[in-house]
Protein backbone atom coordinates (compact mmCIF):
# COMPACT_ATOMS: atom_id res chain seq x y z
CA UNK A 1 0.00 0.00 0.00
CA UNK A 2 0.91 3.70 -0.50
CA UNK A 3 1.47 6.19 2.23
CA UNK A 4 -1.43 7.43 1.02
CA UNK A 5 -3.72 4.52 0.71
CA UNK A 6 -2.06 3.72 4.37
CA UNK A 7 -3.49 7.11 5.22
CA UNK A 8 -7.07 6.79 3.37
CA UNK A 9 -7.20 3.52 5.55
CA UNK A 10 -6.48 4.98 8.45
CA UNK A 11 -9.62 7.70 8.03
CA UNK A 12 -11.31 4.70 7.05
CA UNK A 13 -11.22 3.10 10.52
CA UNK A 14 -11.72 6.67 12.29
CA UNK A 15 -14.13 7.38 10.37
CA UNK A 16 -16.06 3.92 11.35
CA UNK A 17 -14.98 4.12 14.80
CA UNK A 18 -17.22 7.35 15.23
CA UNK A 19 -14.08 10.33 14.33
CA UNK A 20 -16.50 13.01 12.48
CA UNK A 21 -13.50 14.66 10.81
CA UNK A 22 -12.20 11.30 9.60
CA UNK A 23 -16.27 10.77 8.36
CA UNK A 24 -16.34 14.52 6.85
CA UNK A 25 -12.54 14.05 5.03
CA UNK A 26 -13.90 10.31 3.79
CA UNK A 27 -17.28 11.93 2.31
CA UNK A 28 -15.40 15.05 0.93
CA UNK A 29 -13.06 12.77 -0.74
CA UNK A 30 -14.95 10.03 -2.33
CA UNK A 31 -18.98 11.73 -2.50
CA UNK A 32 -18.77 13.20 -5.71
CA UNK A 33 -17.77 10.57 -7.60
CA UNK A 34 -19.80 7.92 -5.90
CA UNK A 35 -22.85 10.42 -6.47
CA UNK A 36 -21.70 10.32 -10.18
CA UNK A 37 -21.34 6.42 -10.50
CA UNK A 38 -25.04 5.88 -9.11
CA UNK A 39 -26.81 9.25 -10.43
CA UNK A 40 -25.73 7.12 -13.95
CA UNK A 41 -26.93 3.95 -12.80
CA UNK A 42 -30.40 4.62 -11.14
CA UNK A 43 -31.25 8.07 -13.29
CA UNK A 44 -32.63 9.54 -10.52
CA UNK A 45 -31.37 12.16 -8.26
CA UNK A 46 -33.73 10.56 -5.04
CA UNK A 47 -32.32 7.40 -5.42
CA UNK A 48 -29.15 8.31 -6.03
CA UNK A 49 -28.73 10.69 -2.62
CA UNK A 50 -30.26 7.31 -0.98
CA UNK A 51 -27.62 4.98 -2.82
CA UNK A 52 -24.84 7.49 -1.93
CA UNK A 53 -25.95 7.52 2.19
CA UNK A 54 -26.60 3.43 1.79
CA UNK A 55 -23.16 3.16 0.54
CA UNK A 56 -21.42 5.28 3.14
CA UNK A 57 -23.46 3.99 5.89
CA UNK A 58 -22.44 0.08 4.42
CA UNK A 59 -18.96 1.19 4.45
CA UNK A 60 -18.34 1.80 7.53
CA UNK A 61 -20.20 -1.16 8.83
CA UNK A 62 -18.33 -3.28 6.97
CA UNK A 63 -14.82 -1.37 7.11
CA UNK A 64 -12.66 -3.94 9.06
CA UNK A 65 -12.99 -6.04 5.93
CA UNK A 66 -11.35 -3.70 3.83
CA UNK A 67 -7.52 -5.42 3.04
CA UNK A 68 -5.94 -2.32 0.92
CA UNK A 69 -6.09 -4.81 -1.45
CA UNK A 70 -7.32 -1.81 -4.21
CA UNK A 71 -7.92 1.88 -3.26
CA UNK A 72 -10.77 2.88 -1.09
CA UNK A 73 -12.66 4.55 -4.04
CA UNK A 74 -12.40 1.04 -5.97
CA UNK A 75 -14.09 -0.08 -3.03
CA UNK A 76 -16.54 2.53 -1.83
CA UNK A 77 -17.68 1.98 -5.76
CA UNK A 78 -18.37 -1.61 -5.53
CA UNK A 79 -20.25 -1.26 -2.35
CA UNK A 80 -21.90 1.62 -4.62
CA UNK A 81 -22.89 -0.57 -7.34
CA UNK A 82 -24.36 -3.28 -4.85
CA UNK A 83 -26.34 -0.70 -3.29
CA UNK A 84 -27.83 1.06 -6.66
CA UNK A 85 -28.86 -2.36 -7.77
CA UNK A 86 -30.39 -3.20 -4.10
CA UNK A 87 -32.25 -0.29 -4.20
CA UNK A 88 -33.59 0.01 -7.78
CA UNK A 89 -34.91 -3.92 -6.99
CA UNK A 90 -36.41 -2.25 -4.12
CA UNK A 91 -38.52 0.03 -6.10
CA UNK A 92 -38.97 -2.75 -8.84
CA UNK A 93 -37.31 -1.09 -11.54
CA UNK A 94 -35.15 -4.19 -12.41
CA UNK A 95 -38.42 -5.96 -13.55
CA UNK A 96 -38.11 -5.84 -17.30
CA UNK A 97 -34.33 -6.93 -17.37
CA UNK A 98 -34.30 -7.56 -20.81
CA UNK A 99 -35.84 -4.43 -21.76
CA UNK A 100 -33.15 -2.13 -23.21
CA UNK A 101 -35.59 1.48 -23.76
CA UNK A 102 -36.71 3.52 -21.42
CA UNK A 103 -40.48 3.37 -20.86
CA UNK A 104 -40.59 6.55 -18.86
CA UNK A 105 -40.93 10.07 -20.70
CA UNK A 106 -38.04 11.49 -20.74
CA UNK A 107 -39.65 14.83 -20.79
CA UNK A 108 -40.29 13.91 -16.95
CA UNK A 109 -36.98 14.69 -16.24
CA UNK A 110 -35.28 18.05 -15.31
CA UNK A 111 -32.51 19.48 -17.88
CA UNK A 112 -29.89 19.63 -15.06
CA UNK A 113 -30.75 15.53 -15.01
CA UNK A 114 -31.09 15.07 -18.77
CA UNK A 115 -27.45 16.66 -19.38
CA UNK A 116 -25.60 14.31 -17.39
CA UNK A 117 -27.04 11.55 -18.46
CA UNK A 118 -27.43 12.47 -22.02
CA UNK A 119 -28.24 9.92 -24.23
CA UNK A 120 -28.44 7.26 -21.46
CA UNK A 121 -32.08 8.60 -20.36
CA UNK A 122 -32.91 6.51 -23.92
CA UNK A 123 -31.99 3.45 -21.61
CA UNK A 124 -33.78 1.18 -19.10
CA UNK A 125 -31.91 1.37 -15.79
CA UNK A 126 -30.53 -2.14 -16.38
CA UNK A 127 -29.26 -1.55 -19.20
CA UNK A 128 -27.92 1.96 -18.38
CA UNK A 129 -26.16 0.28 -15.26
CA UNK A 130 -24.75 -2.45 -17.56
CA UNK A 131 -23.09 0.42 -20.04
CA UNK A 132 -22.24 2.39 -17.47
CA UNK A 133 -20.41 -0.14 -15.62
CA UNK A 134 -18.75 -2.20 -18.73
CA UNK A 135 -17.39 1.31 -20.91
CA UNK A 136 -16.37 3.46 -17.63
CA UNK A 137 -16.40 1.24 -14.89
CA UNK A 138 -14.13 -1.75 -16.45
CA UNK A 139 -16.56 -4.46 -15.40
CA UNK A 140 -16.47 -7.46 -17.09
CA UNK A 141 -19.38 -9.50 -18.00
CA UNK A 142 -19.15 -12.29 -15.42
CA UNK A 143 -18.93 -9.63 -12.79
CA UNK A 144 -22.06 -8.22 -13.83
CA UNK A 145 -23.94 -11.05 -14.91
CA UNK A 146 -23.05 -11.46 -11.14
CA UNK A 147 -24.37 -8.44 -9.70
CA UNK A 148 -27.81 -8.74 -11.56
CA UNK A 149 -27.70 -12.59 -11.06
CA UNK A 150 -27.53 -13.01 -14.95
CA UNK A 151 -25.89 -15.18 -17.15
CA UNK A 152 -23.08 -14.15 -19.05
CA UNK A 153 -25.01 -14.02 -22.67
CA UNK A 154 -27.52 -11.95 -21.14
CA UNK A 155 -24.76 -9.09 -20.11
CA UNK A 156 -23.13 -9.19 -23.23
CA UNK A 157 -26.79 -9.32 -25.36
CA UNK A 158 -27.96 -6.49 -23.02
CA UNK A 159 -24.54 -4.28 -23.77
CA UNK A 160 -24.87 -5.34 -27.39
CA UNK A 161 -28.14 -4.04 -28.05
CA UNK A 162 -27.92 -0.84 -26.09
CA UNK A 163 -24.37 0.38 -27.63
CA UNK A 164 -26.23 -0.24 -31.03
CA UNK A 165 -29.45 2.23 -29.49
CA UNK A 166 -26.64 4.89 -28.44
CA UNK A 167 -24.62 4.65 -31.79
CA UNK A 168 -27.58 5.35 -33.14
CA UNK A 169 -29.03 7.85 -31.47
CA UNK A 170 -25.49 9.36 -31.74
CA UNK A 171 -25.30 9.34 -35.63
CA UNK A 172 -29.02 11.01 -35.56
CA UNK A 173 -28.13 13.73 -33.37
CA UNK A 174 -24.81 14.55 -34.98
CA UNK A 175 -23.05 17.44 -34.26
CA UNK A 176 -25.23 18.14 -31.28
CA UNK A 177 -23.95 15.34 -29.52
CA UNK A 178 -20.85 15.46 -30.79
CA UNK A 179 -18.51 15.89 -27.63
CA UNK A 180 -16.00 18.01 -29.64
CA UNK A 181 -18.39 20.47 -30.11
CA UNK A 182 -18.67 20.85 -26.44
CA UNK A 183 -18.40 23.91 -25.10
CA UNK B 1 -13.87 -5.14 -25.30
CA UNK B 2 -13.39 -1.42 -24.98
CA UNK B 3 -11.84 0.56 -27.79
CA UNK B 4 -10.11 3.38 -26.94
CA UNK B 5 -10.88 4.92 -29.91
CA UNK B 6 -14.90 4.28 -29.32
CA UNK B 7 -17.10 7.14 -29.93
CA UNK B 8 -19.92 5.66 -27.20
CA UNK B 9 -16.64 5.55 -25.08
CA UNK B 10 -16.03 8.97 -25.76
CA UNK B 11 -19.45 10.17 -25.32
CA UNK B 12 -19.96 8.73 -22.36
CA UNK B 13 -16.77 10.22 -20.82
CA UNK B 14 -17.80 13.73 -22.12
CA UNK B 15 -20.93 13.88 -19.87
CA UNK B 16 -20.68 16.41 -17.30
CA UNK B 17 -20.09 16.10 -13.39
CA UNK B 18 -23.59 16.08 -11.72
CA UNK B 19 -23.61 18.37 -9.29
CA UNK B 20 -23.21 16.38 -5.57
CA UNK B 21 -26.69 18.24 -3.65
CA UNK B 22 -25.79 19.76 -0.09
CA UNK B 23 -28.81 17.87 1.60
CA UNK B 24 -27.23 14.25 1.85
CA UNK B 25 -24.25 15.39 4.06
CA UNK B 26 -26.80 16.17 6.79
CA UNK B 27 -28.84 13.50 6.47
CA UNK B 28 -25.64 11.01 6.37
CA UNK B 29 -24.33 12.83 9.35
CA UNK B 30 -27.48 12.51 11.71
CA UNK B 31 -27.84 8.77 10.12
CA UNK B 32 -24.54 7.83 11.70
CA UNK B 33 -25.01 9.57 14.63
CA UNK B 34 -28.29 7.73 15.69
CA UNK B 35 -27.09 4.22 14.41
CA UNK B 36 -24.26 4.49 16.51
CA UNK B 37 -26.58 6.29 19.72
CA UNK B 38 -28.57 2.54 19.38
CA UNK B 39 -25.76 0.16 18.55
CA UNK B 40 -23.89 0.93 21.65
CA UNK B 41 -26.50 0.05 24.03
CA UNK B 42 -28.00 -2.79 21.97
CA UNK B 43 -24.62 -4.75 21.86
CA UNK B 44 -24.13 -4.04 25.13
CA UNK B 45 -27.70 -5.68 26.05
CA UNK B 46 -26.59 -8.50 24.08
CA UNK B 47 -23.36 -8.89 25.60
CA UNK B 48 -25.62 -8.89 29.31
CA UNK B 49 -28.13 -11.56 27.80
CA UNK B 50 -25.24 -13.59 27.02
CA UNK B 51 -23.26 -13.53 29.64
CA UNK B 52 -26.58 -13.96 31.92
CA UNK B 53 -27.45 -17.11 30.02
CA UNK B 54 -24.11 -18.53 29.43
CA UNK B 55 -23.99 -18.36 33.44
CA UNK B 56 -27.29 -19.66 33.49
CA UNK B 57 -26.50 -22.59 32.05
CA UNK B 58 -23.54 -23.18 34.58
CA UNK B 59 -25.44 -23.00 37.22
CA UNK B 60 -28.20 -25.42 36.42
CA UNK B 61 -25.91 -28.14 34.77
CA UNK B 62 -24.96 -30.48 37.11
CA UNK B 63 -21.65 -31.17 36.99
CA UNK B 64 -21.16 -34.74 37.74
CA UNK B 65 -23.46 -35.09 34.75
CA UNK B 66 -20.36 -33.86 32.52
CA UNK B 67 -18.04 -36.67 31.91
CA UNK B 68 -14.41 -35.98 32.83
CA UNK B 69 -11.35 -35.89 30.17
CA UNK B 70 -10.36 -38.90 32.22
CA UNK B 71 -13.84 -40.66 31.88
CA UNK B 72 -13.47 -40.08 27.84
CA UNK B 73 -9.65 -40.94 27.98
CA UNK B 74 -10.87 -44.36 29.60
CA UNK B 75 -13.73 -44.68 27.14
CA UNK B 76 -11.18 -44.00 24.41
CA UNK B 77 -9.12 -46.62 25.48
CA UNK B 78 -11.50 -49.66 26.04
CA UNK B 79 -12.13 -52.22 23.09
CA UNK B 80 -15.51 -51.65 21.68
CA UNK B 81 -17.12 -54.38 23.40
CA UNK B 82 -15.72 -52.91 26.65
CA UNK B 83 -18.43 -49.66 25.88
CA UNK B 84 -20.59 -51.51 28.12
CA UNK B 85 -18.65 -50.26 31.17
CA UNK B 86 -18.53 -47.04 30.05
CA UNK B 87 -22.36 -47.05 29.97
CA UNK B 88 -22.36 -49.03 33.38
CA UNK B 89 -20.39 -46.07 34.89
CA UNK B 90 -22.63 -43.68 33.52
CA UNK B 91 -25.56 -45.56 35.53
CA UNK B 92 -23.35 -45.48 38.42
CA UNK B 93 -23.31 -41.77 38.25
CA UNK B 94 -26.96 -41.40 37.45
CA UNK B 95 -27.20 -43.43 40.77
CA UNK B 96 -24.99 -41.52 42.56
CA UNK B 97 -26.85 -38.11 41.81
CA UNK B 98 -30.53 -39.39 42.22
CA UNK B 99 -29.14 -41.23 46.04
CA UNK B 100 -27.63 -37.52 46.49
CA UNK B 101 -31.52 -35.70 45.98
CA UNK B 102 -33.29 -38.46 48.03
CA UNK B 103 -34.49 -40.16 45.16
CA UNK B 104 -37.14 -43.21 45.74
CA UNK B 105 -37.14 -47.01 45.56
CA UNK B 106 -38.80 -47.54 42.63
CA UNK B 107 -36.55 -44.65 40.85
CA UNK B 108 -33.34 -46.30 41.72
CA UNK B 109 -34.72 -49.51 40.75
CA UNK B 110 -34.93 -49.19 37.17
CA UNK B 111 -31.37 -48.06 37.42
CA UNK B 112 -30.33 -51.08 38.97
CA UNK B 113 -32.10 -53.33 36.51
CA UNK B 114 -30.60 -51.49 33.09
CA UNK B 115 -27.36 -51.87 35.36
CA UNK B 116 -27.37 -55.52 35.88
CA UNK B 117 -28.68 -55.94 31.99
CA UNK B 118 -26.00 -53.94 31.02
CA UNK B 119 -23.33 -56.05 32.85
CA UNK B 120 -25.12 -59.63 31.80
CA UNK B 121 -23.90 -58.35 28.03
CA UNK B 122 -20.12 -57.68 29.25
CA UNK B 123 -18.11 -61.08 29.17
CA UNK B 124 -15.54 -59.62 31.49
CA UNK B 125 -15.30 -59.13 35.54
CA UNK B 126 -18.15 -56.67 37.05
CA UNK B 127 -17.19 -53.52 38.06
CA UNK B 128 -16.67 -52.99 41.19
CA UNK B 129 -19.95 -50.48 42.03
CA UNK B 130 -19.27 -47.20 42.96
CA UNK B 131 -19.48 -45.93 46.20
CA UNK B 132 -22.33 -43.96 47.38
Amino acid sequence: MTDSCHEQTRILYQASRGDGQAFAALYREHAQAIYSLVLRMTGQHASAEDTLQDTFLRAFQQAGSFRGESSIRHWLKRIAVNAAIDRMRQDRRLVALDQIEEQASPTGRNDDLNEVLGLLTRLSPSARSVVWLHQMEGYSHPEIAELFGHSQSWSKSVLARSLDLLRTSLADSGTKSDPTQRS
Amino acid sequence: MTRPNDPIQAYLASLPEPALPDTVWPRLKRRQKDRRRWFGPVWLLAAACAGAFAVMLAVRTPPTMIPSSADRDQAAALAPSANILVQVRAIDRALQIAYARGADAAETRDLWQIREALLAQSSGPPPRPTRI
